[in-house]
């Protein structure tokens, strides 16, 4: 049994510890609330989806035929672009599924068009002609892609792996020290933390087959596409690009992009395996630009 | 028995004092906290920047459209131009197909719930020389969405706010109105009304 003063001090401790519980609620409220607005991911979506679909809606607001190059802004994030046929511009932050989304407005004859979406991962051209609206996909011939250089490749997390010992493990050890020595690389544990996947065999043929799974964004392609331009000024080497199935390897090249790069048999230093890291690296660089 | 001393310079409080004393110092606290966690939410608010208003330019991107729509303006057959200061009053008509204008076509928003426009073209009736006194003025209005226009102009106008309203914008310039091969002097006016999020 508790006296009076006693009860008075089990009043006081129980108000102070309801003090403290609140002080503690409420400091958790506000730090996630800054938390929230402080992440810049969901501005720059809102952004990119206003901004495509206002561009698309100023074009064709315009006299006459044009074609507006749209260059991203802030090449930080990765995010995904789709237009659909309806006037919708959608964005997605990977891997997330839940687009930021913007409307333009759009004609009959652009609404009833084939594919019924367009989608980019990079900056895209949008034109007008004889006043129907046209978002072409990137031209994978030649691997053309955006014209400016972008110097944040260096925030692209890479990982590069051997899947054998030997000649692919001797090209894994010269790439990640070149990039790492002259382009500042940083590089990834495993392909789910990484940006960019390269996994690097021993190929049975007499070239160098670079195998890449064809998905939706078809950012595996760009990248195989440009690696295998980049392999080509060796002297002496052929290439052949080379689609496989989802589950090939045993599930890896599933994270776009990422690439598998089969060393041509007998492949070894003495034949031009010395400027594989610099083409690789050149490649990226491209990539990213 | 001796008296205890007083502290200098410190009120002396009974313990009835004492916890009214502490009542309203945590009201003083509580108002003081409340005050802070304020400012703080007041401060990120109106620093940290989240929203992008992008009201004004999507009105004057839908106007600059209904202004280039070669639907309601006249268009040159030969270049392809359209001329936004010629209107074709041929071309205000009523719905040919299923209740939609046909500038309707040419500017369609997926997302029916969000703009809609009255473009009403005012001109005078070429009257009969015969004829003594005002020359009656005539309007031919297009729409678009008009079923959404009908629903927000009267709280718009009414200067409501809310998600059940909207924002009007008028523009009115002065236009040259072609009819059968007739050049007479008019007014055109653009109202747009974009409806509140």
């Amino acid at each position: 049994m508790v006296g009076k003063r006693g009860q008075e001090a089990v009043e006081a401790g129980l108000m102070t510890l309801g003090i403290l519980l609140a002080a503690v609620g409420i400091g958790l409220i506000l730090f996630f609330y800054v938390s929230a607005n402080a992440d810049n991911t969901q501005f720059w979506k809102n952004f990119y989806s206003k901004d495509i679909a206002l561009a698309a809606n100023s074009v064709l607001g315009v006299n006459g035929d044009v074609e507006l190059f749209y260059n991203l802004r802030n090449q930080n994030y990765n995010f995904e672009y789709e237009i659909t046929n309806k006037g919708v511009v959608n964005v997605f932050d990977p891997p997330s599924t839940v687009p930021t989304r913007f409307h333009f407005a759009t004609n009959t004859f652009f609404s009833q068009q084939e594919p019924e979406s367009h989608t980019f991962s990079k900056s895209f051209p949008i034109q007008k002609k004889d006043n129907q609206i046209i978002f072409e996909e990137q031209e994978q011939k030649g691997c053309n892609i955006a014209t400016t250089t972008d110097t944040n490749f260096l925030n692209k997390y890479l990982f590069v792996q051997a899947a054998s010992e030997g000649a692919p493990k001797q090209l894994e050890q010269a790439v990640q020290q070149y990039l790492r020595i002259k382009h500042n690389f940083d590089f990834a544990d495993s392909e789910s933390t990484a940006k960019m996947s390269i996994f690097i065999g021993q190929g049975q043929e007499e070239y160098l087959q670079i195998v890449f799974i064809r998905h939706r964004l078809e950012k595996n392609q760009q990248l195989a596409c440009i690696l295998g331009l980049k392999l080509l000024q060796i002297p002496d080497l052929k290439i052949e690009n080379k689609e496989v199935l989802p589950g090939y390897l045993e599930g890896k090249l599933t994270k776009e992009p990422a690439v598998l790069l089969l060393l041509p048999k007998n492949q070894d230093l003495e034949n031009g395996f010395d400027q594989f890291p610099e083409k690789i690296a050149q490649a990226i660089i491209q990539y990213y630009s | 028995m001796r008296r205890k001393k007083q502290p200098k310079n410190k009120a002396f409080f009974n313990k009835k004092a004492e916890a009214l004393k502490e009542s309203l110092t945590f009201i003083y606290k509580a108002i003081y906290a409340l005050f802070v966690i304020g400012l703080v939410v007041f401060l990120i608010k109106t620093v940290v920047v989240t929203g992008i208003n992008t009201e004004k330019i999507e009105i004057y991107s839908f106007s600059q459209r209904i202004q280039n729509s070669p639907e309601l303006f006249y268009q040159d057959t030969e270049t392809g131009r359209v001329y936004p200061g010629i209107v074709d009053l041929k071309k205000f008509s009523e719905p040919k197909t299923e209740g939609i204008y046909e500038i309707e076509k040419n500017i369609d928003f997926p997302d029916k719930g969000k703009f809609c426009a009255k473009i009403t073209a005012y001109y005078h009736e070429i009257n009969d020389q015969n004829f003594v006194g005002p020359p009656a003025v005539i309007e031919k209005t297009v729409y678009i969405n008009k079923e959404l226009y009908d629903l927000l102009e009267p709280p718009a106008k009414a200067g409501i706010k809310g998600p059940g309203s909207g924002n009007i914008y008028t523009k009115k310039s002065p236009v040259l109105l072609v009819e059968q091969g007739k050049e007479f002097e008019g007014l055109l006016e653009i109202q747009i009304i974009r409806k509140n999020d």
